[in-house]
């Protein structure tokens, strides 16, 4: 069973994570659409916004212009049988 | 002795975000919970992202742009989306950009696809350049997100790769075993691999399998312009908008696949590259990425360490 959250029930853990109270873990954001948004109110007097935040959590090797670079993926040949699942256009 | 063999990894498949869903377990008894949070998942993410449903805060956001500039303290979730949205359209240099809500309204594309495949009256194609992915600003300190009017917001390039990326990562926090995510196509995996890796089919548009290549660990996503098309009054229409002219990019591929560290920047590789056309061999070998490229004409070309098929 899982450990992190022996602690509680699955219904308990699956209604906080919907309520955005669990976090998605590396990336140290919530991950669930809590809050309301308040469109069309006021931002707060000492807000600085700023275009295309720099605030980043990538880590790893990075290619020449960004992107971070792994191996390839490898042939699984033809007599393997059914794959696990299918990356198809959507 | 007794010797156990590892149980074969168990999937389920179920709809969400208009797409078919699978989460596939290699203890198959980790597999009811894990499907429990995706699911939760993509409904928190429906909510605040979907472009269809008009209680979605993104629809929201769009509706007030419509009106006039907006000025928006944005959930976590949605903020979320939008910070790797940005970060996707700097990475690209507005390739990808989530600012083509409105180009996609102008070729058609303004409801649930089912919908627009199915209405009697053919839309016009009116093209809508992009008023740029740098003209939209995300405090993510405060939430706060600004939009000039006239800008509508749609994350469909990076929204369900990035879900797939977390719920890889979460699945393996709280459970045990190793997972794979498929959110319609955009595939993550972490945690324990099966022996040899995931085996993935590369799915071509007519649905046949185009090869079966095994993931170590990277993630996969497809971009296609074959499907989700539709007729307007001037031409058949897809879904892979051009920022730069605001319709839907040359057919030059019928689809893109790439093999990436995440779903978000394997995704972010396909669209660029449909957008790219002519141009997209060259600039997936600049970044180092590797990718299987369907031609129209039906001929296949790997470029980056893509593996030629192998019998």
């Amino acid at each position: 069973m899982p450990t992190t959250r022996s602690w509680i029930s699955r219904a308990t853990w699956t209604t906080l994570t919907a309520a955005g109270l669990v976090t998605a873990g590396l990336t140290g954001y919530l991950s669930a659409a809590a809050g309301a948004t308040h469109t069309g109110s006021p931002a707060p007097a000492e807000s600085t916004t700023q275009a295309a935040s720099t605030t980043s959590t990538d880590s790893g090797d990075r290619g020449p212009s960004g992107f971070h670079q792994s191996a390839p993926v490898t042939s699984a040949g033809t007599n393997t049988g059914a794959p696990a699942a299918s990356t198809r256009g959507s | 002795m007794t010797v156990v063999l590892p149980a074969e990894p168990a999937t389920a498949c179920f709809e969400a975000i208009g797409t078919t869903n699978s989460i596939v377990a290699t203890v198959p008894d980790e597999l009811p919970d894990a499907v429990e949070i995706a699911r939760a998942y993509l409904a928190a993410l429906d909510l605040a992202a979907s472009r269809f449903r008009p209680d979605s805060e993104l629809s929201r956001l769009n509706e007030a742009a419509r009106r006039g500039p907006v000025t928006a303290i944005v959930s976590p979730l949605l903020a979320r989306l939008l910070d790797t949205a940005l970060r996707v359209g700097r990475l690209t240099d507005g390739l990808v950009d989530p600012t083509v809500g409105a180009a996609l309204v102008g070729v058609g594309y303004d409801d649930d696809l089912a919908a627009v495949l199915t209405r009697e009256q053919l839309p016009a194609r009116r093209p809508y350049p992009s008023l740029g992915w740098d003209r939209l600003r995300l405090d993510l300190r405060t939430r706060v997100l600004t939009m000039p009017r006239g800008m509508l917001l749609d994350l469909g390039a990076t929204g369900k790769a990035l879900l797939a990326d977390d719920l890889a990562r979460l699945l393996t926090r709280d459970l045990s075993g190793g997972f794979l995510v498929d959110l319609g196509g955009d595939i993550a995996v972490a945690g324990d691999l099966p022996q040899g890796g995931w085996p993935v089919g590369v799915q071509g548009p007519d649905g046949r399998c185009l090869q079966v290549v095994r993931s170590h660990g990277q993630a996969l996503a497809t971009s296609s312009t074959a499907l989700r098309r539709w007729r307007t009054r001037d031409g058949v229409a897809h879904h892979i908008i051009d920022p730069r002219t605001g319709d839907s990019a040359e057919p030059v591929w019928q689809q893109v696949t790439c093999g990436a560290p995440t779903a978000v920047e394997a995704n972010t590789a396909t669209t660029a590259a449909v957008v790219l056309g002519e141009q997209a061999p060259q600039w997936l070998i600049r970044h180092g990425l590797a990718a299987l490229l369907l031609r129209a004409d039906g001929t296949l070309v790997r470029v980056g360490g893509w593996p030629q098929e192998r019998s």
